[in-house]
């Protein structure tokens, strides 16, 4: 417990973060009021300040540097590498964070640690949902990876109900697409997904539900090629059995 | 001037070079990086113990500067003390597996530093100095050490060190003050043997 006057022998503990939370809570409303307080946990915060010199020292991976500087050039909305048809004024970079968001959420480095832990605690009956959070975490690292060194296209794909869609090329990595606000198809019915190349159409991907999707194309993306949708009643022809609903271009 | 100095290649000092982040200048964030990537990197590893969350905290720590850098007030402290406390805040967090995820540490959260750090003590930043910091702490008494390192790279409350280590906690706040004061009492000398009269 804190000294109901002073920190005393807690300022220490409380420089080095070592208090319980409700001992911190209880020193803040102290320290707020007690300049005596207050320097001598500053004193301690001072020496506590150079405790990260005491560690062996060790340098991270370049590719967190780039890592890094590429987010925060995604902050900044006229660095983003947009390629749009239709409205200029979409904001593609927020699309493009907001859908990352829908995927990386709860699958960063610290909350990976806790989903590794929360995983050796699940039963049998969660294994699929845990199935799901790997495969988010993979699509998760492919948008990280993506915007920090491949290439990526978004897409607001205007006069189609607010559609929207963002390809993501990872360096030596499957290609991902991002699909937002897609409708649901009528029963029976699914979206197929071509990419045409050099005026031969390739199969890529099908899917059905509505909503926000990530999914593989089956072969990588370059600029040039022409991403097109079809809604057809199977997916097991090679070439499309229905006209084009959309087409984007990545130029 | 040293490696943690504020001139040097990039020519620019902390203060500075956070008010050109505030701009939303990213070459300011690739020398703020360069400037401390080590020290911070190796204080996350130290507390995570792998590389790949050491990254993740390290990476948090950067975009909270690049991104609340317009909030940054010189004179409440210094840029490089409120990195360190992400980078540690961030690192701790994980190690403990919190199940929420703790919010950005402000610079506003950052207490006022009501005087200057000693000159003395500042040097350890503006030279390659580190080796008179490790071997201090290393030189502590083994239960102060202990209890230092257990706090500050493990992540542990005061009271879970007095259960760990099996004493009371009057024991251990002591051990903890005592250790700190001792330390800095070591600094302050090697310093200013070290410092060219």
């Amino acid at each position: 417990m804190i000294d109901c006057n002073h920190l005393g022998e807690s300022s220490a503990a409380y420089a080095l973060g070592a208090l319980t939370p409700d001992e911190k809570r209880a020193a803040d409303r102290h320290l707020a009021e007690c300049a005596a307080c207050r320097r001598e946990v500053e004193e301690c915060r001072q020496i506590v300040g150079v405790l990260p010199l005491a560690v062996p020292q060790a340098t991270p991976h370049a590719r967190l540097k780039r890592r890094i500087l590429a987010s925060a050039r995604g902050d900044r909305s006229d660095a983003v590498r947009i390629s749009s048809r239709g409205r200029s004024a979409w904001p593609a970079a927020g699309w493009l964070v907001a859908a990352a968001a829908l995927v990386i959420a709860g699958v960063s480095g610290s909350n990976a640690l806790r989903e590794r832990a929360d995983m050796r605690a699940q039963t049998a009956a969660l294994q699929s949902r845990i199935a799901a959070q790997r495969r988010a975490a993979n699509d998760a690292h492919a948008v990280m990876v993506a915007v920090a060194d491949g290439a990526y296209w978004t897409f607001p794909t205007a006069g189609h109900g607010g559609m929207h869609c963002s390809i993501l090329q990872p360096p030596n990595a499957e290609t991902a697409m991002l699909l937002g606000t897609f409708p649901e198809t009528p029963h029976g019915m699914m979206y197929r997904v071509w990419i045409i190349r050099d005026g031969r159409v390739h199969r890529a991907a099908a899917f059905h539900e509505p909503g926000v999707h990530m999914m593989h194309l089956m072969m990588p993306v370059k600029r040039g090629d022409v991403i097109a949708f079809t809604m057809e009643r199977s997916d097991s022809s090679s070439s499309p059995g229905a006209p084009f609903m959309m087409s984007i271009t990545l130029d | 001037m040293g490696k943690f100095g504020t001139s040097g290649r990039a020519g620019r000092s902390d203060e500075q070079l956070v008010a050109a982040l505030a701009q939303h200048e990213v070459e300011a964030l690739e020398t703020l990086y360069e400037r401390y990537k080590s020290v911070a990197f190796s204080l996350a590893y130290r507390i995570l113990g792998e590389r790949s969350a050491a990254e993740d905290a390290l990476q948090e720590a950067f975009l909270s500067l690049w991104r609340r850098a317009g909030s940054y007030q010189p004179g409440r402290g210094k840029v490089r003390s409120w990195l360190m406390a992400i980078v540690h805040h961030r690192s701790v967090d994980a190690l403990r597996r919190s199940a929420t995820p703790t919010s950005e540490l402000a610079f506003e959260e950052l207490p006022e530093y009501e005087s200057d750090s000693p000159a003395v003590l500042e040097q350890v930043w503006t030279g390659d100095r580190a080796a008179i910091v490790r071997t201090a702490l290393e030189q502590l008494p083994a239960d102060q050490k202990k209890s230092i390192e257990l706090a500050y790279f493990s992540g542990y409350t005061h009271v879970e060190i007095a259960r760990l280590m099996g004493v009371p906690l009057g024991t251990v706040k002591g051990r903890l003050r005592i250790g700190l004061q001792k330390l800095k009492a070591m600094l302050d000398v090697r310093l200013a043997e070290a410092s060219p009269s």
